[in-house]
């Protein structure tokens, strides 16, 4: 585990953020947590993470949007899509936008963290 | 579809979605307490949690199939379940074989053990396994399945099935892994020698493995062996204050 890889959390609920950046904190991961597409494209443009979890569902832009916009300033870190939707054409989109992973909740957060792991390349 | 049914199907999305949210945030705030990032937890307080977990993340499979009735494997996502409880149903599923052949058929008992595994695939595994034991134990035998923590320091948790029938010799255990092996007193059972083999495949595909070996009354002992994950995990989160079941 390595405290200097950043991880970028952009979702609209504050809890569904403090839970996961509770558990990656305590793994010794770095975190900055953003409410919404636009505050996480200034973040990025700001300072490359090393890995970006995003929610799909949120107002103004949605994860897909926010997803491709990502992409298109060159950013090329892995994505996990970490959303309620879970339908085929949400897969699709997640892909088609260049999301590296789609997760729909529920998940247990392990199946997260080990994800974003083998993203990173430490497990 | 008209508007009407548009509006109903798309409202009938959106309730699906925040159902889905709201199992996401109690899968994620149970799961926070289990792995003890808010404090030492009890034994039975893992317990609990591991399974508000296990409900969440189920009912989130059962809203799965109310868009697809007919789910693929994504379905047997890794997840933390009690495998104790798991591999006695599994075993419940297998007594009408037993019993037709004479066998009998001892479930494991005891404490609950967790492990972080795919459902499916383990599933699989032991009932290969178990199926294995029951085929080639003479009648009457009895075949015993126990789960519980290997006492190497590894904590892994171990499911572990142990027959009454003749054992298999010391110089065929490895061989029994590779498909289509079979032990030539064997050769009058009907079958095709991959049972041993898939399990091993499924236990490698979990990060496991499969030992094979003789029983300390004789016969054969054949054990899954999961890593502990949670343990794993678990060291890396606290300061090991947390009781551990």
């Amino acid at each position: 585990m390595n405290s200097r890889q950043r991880i970028l959390l952009v979702d609209d609920n504050p809890e569904n953020l403090e839970v996961l950046s509770a558990r990656l904190r305590a793994l010794g991961y770095g975190t900055t947590v953003v409410f919404d597409g636009l505050q996480a494209i200034e973040s990025v443009r700001r300072s490359t993470p090393d890995v970006i979890v995003l929610d799909v569902m949120m107002p103004e832009m949605n994860g897909f949007q926010v997803c491709r916009a990502i992409r298109e300033i060159g950013v090329t870190v892995p994505i996990v899509m970490l959303t309620s939707k879970a339908d085929p054409a949400d897969r699709f989109w997640a892909k088609q936008c260049g999301a590296s992973v789609f997760l729909s909740k529920p998940v247990d957060p392990v199946v997260v963290v080990r994800q974003i792991a083998l993203l990173l390349g430490d497990a | 579809m008209t508007a009407p049914d548009r509006d109903s199907s798309e409202s009938a999305a959106g309730v699906v979605h925040d159902i889905r949210s709201a199992l996401g945030l109690i899968t994620s705030l149970a799961a926070n307490v289990r792995d003890g990032l808010d404090g030492p937890i009890s034994a039975g307080q893992f317990a609990r949690c591991s399974r508000i977990v296990e409900i969440a993340v189920d009912a989130g499979a059962l809203l799965e199939r109310l868009n697809n009735p007919n789910p693929i494997a994504e379905e047997g996502a890794p997840r933390m379940f009690d495998v104790a409880a798991f591999a006695r149903d599994i075993v419940g599923r297998l007594d009408l074989d037993a019993e037709r052949r004479g066998i009998t058929l001892v479930a494991p008992i005891g404490d609950s053990e967790f492990a972080f595994a795919e459902p499916l695939e383990l599933g699989r595994a032991i009932a290969n396994v178990v199926g294995n034991a029951l085929k080639f134990t003479p009648s009457p035998g009895r075949v015993v399945v126990q789960v519980g923590r290997v006492a190497d320091g590894s904590e892994a948790i171990e499911i572990a099935v142990l027959d009454s029938g003749p054992g298999i010799p010391a110089e065929a255990c490895a061989r029994m892994l590779r498909a289509g092996e079979r032990l030539a007193r064997d050769a009058h059972h009907p079958g095709t020698g991959l049972g041993l083999a898939i399990a091993g495949e499924i236990m490698a595909r979990l990060g496991g493995s499969i030992q094979i070996g003789e029983a300390a009354g004789g016969g054969a002992r054949v054990a899954l062996l999961i890593p502990s994950e949670r343990d794993r995990s678990f060291d890396e989160i606290d300061s090991g204050e947390r009781s551990t079941p």
